[in-house]
């Protein structure tokens, strides 16, 4: 159970991770995406998403026995986005910090188009 | 014999005849493939949309379709206290791909998750909406072909997710302006 549990969050944190690099790509959100060009955020979201959706596609020819119940399925979803998003931010603004300045002209993830998350939020709550 | 089984036995008499037909039906039918995916485009929708009203529009219908899928699933869980199907596996000649579940075959839970899900989004989003629900059938059809479930239980689990996202959305409505209250304070964290 153990091992299936950490299967299934790995595969949904690498999905989540990618999905938002495209989003950032599609979304010209510079300050959330680990890339300077959009291109290669797609390619990476096209490396992490495929091959976590071909794992759940895969799953039960290779876990023919193994069923995670949907109490923990949702759990485990939950705790796989949160670390992806948390991860996603704390990347991203620790690669981009240096090439994104200047304080956030709006509100909202349209400031990621200019500066990373931890700028914004310095820029918000008083350290700048 | 009842139009349901007979309609199960000729989905399901499908199955078995053409491999690649049968693997990728496999994939599709299992727990997690369809609402991973469905969850997936959720994501998207929150972070990946341009447009500032669309946006605000399609992160409520994310919070609706949270809403919905556990609402529906709790739904499914109160039917299935009262009412007990036995699967189509366990009283037909089944061409079984999958494992057996042992839960009631009526209603389907995982159908009515994707549907509250694809629903949900239909209604706020058109495009991402009608992909959603290419997969919520797709993967209506794929529980029947590989033996799992009743046609019968996936319109009973479909009817269940679409009707507990319309409520939903209706609900979300009257609320206001307090579901954009809290997109506001989201956004006050750049997260929305």
């Amino acid at each position: 159970m153990a091992r299936l549990a950490l299967e299934y969050f790995g595969l949904v944190f690498l999905a989540c991770v990618g999905v938002l690099q495209a989003a950032a790509a599609y979304n010209g959100l510079k300050g959330l995406s680990f890339f300077g060009q959009r291109l290669y955020g797609y390619l990476f979201a096209a490396f992490t998403v495929g091959p976590a959706l071909l794992g759940f596609f895969t799953w039960n020819g290779r876990n023919p026995t193994g069923v995670i119940e949907g109490k923990e399925q949702f759990g485990f979803f939950m705790l796989g986005l949160i670390a992806a998003v948390v991860f996603t931010l704390a990347v991203s603004s620790l690669l981009r910090s240096s090439l994104l300045q200047g304080n956030p002209g709006h509100d909202g993830l349209d400031a990621l188009r200019e500066v990373t998350f931890f700028k914004a939020l310095r820029c918000r709550f008083g350290r700048r | 014999m009842s139009p349901d089984e007979t309609l199960f036995l000729w989905i399901n008499g499908l199955a078995g005849r053409l491999f690649p037909l049968d693997e990728l039906l496999k994939g599709i039918a299992n727990d997690y493939f369809i609402i991973v995916s469905s969850c997936l485009v959720l994501l998207a929708l929150w972070f990946g949309t341009r447009d500032i009203r669309q946006r605000e529009a399609n992160q409520k219908a994310v919070i609706c379709a949270s809403g919905s899928l556990g609402i529906a699933n709790g739904i499914v869980k109160i039917c299935n206290l009262f009412y007990f199907r036995p699967r189509p596996f366990t009283e037909l000649p089944v061409n079984l791909l999958f494992y057996q579940p042992t839960d009631s075959s009526f209603p389907a839970n995982s159908t009515a998750v994707v549907f509250a899900i694809a629903i949900a989004v239909f209604l706020a989003d058109r495009k991402a909406g009608s992909l959603l629900l290419f997969l919520a059938f797709l993967f209506g059809f794929a529980r029947i072909y590989v033996g799992v479930h009743y046609p019968s239980d996936i319109l009973g689990g479909a009817a269940i997710g679409a009707a507990t996202a319309f409520l939903i959305f209706r609900l979300i409505r009257f609320l206001e302006p307090w579901p954009s209250k809290f997109l506001k304070l989201v956004r006050k964290f750049y997260l929305a």
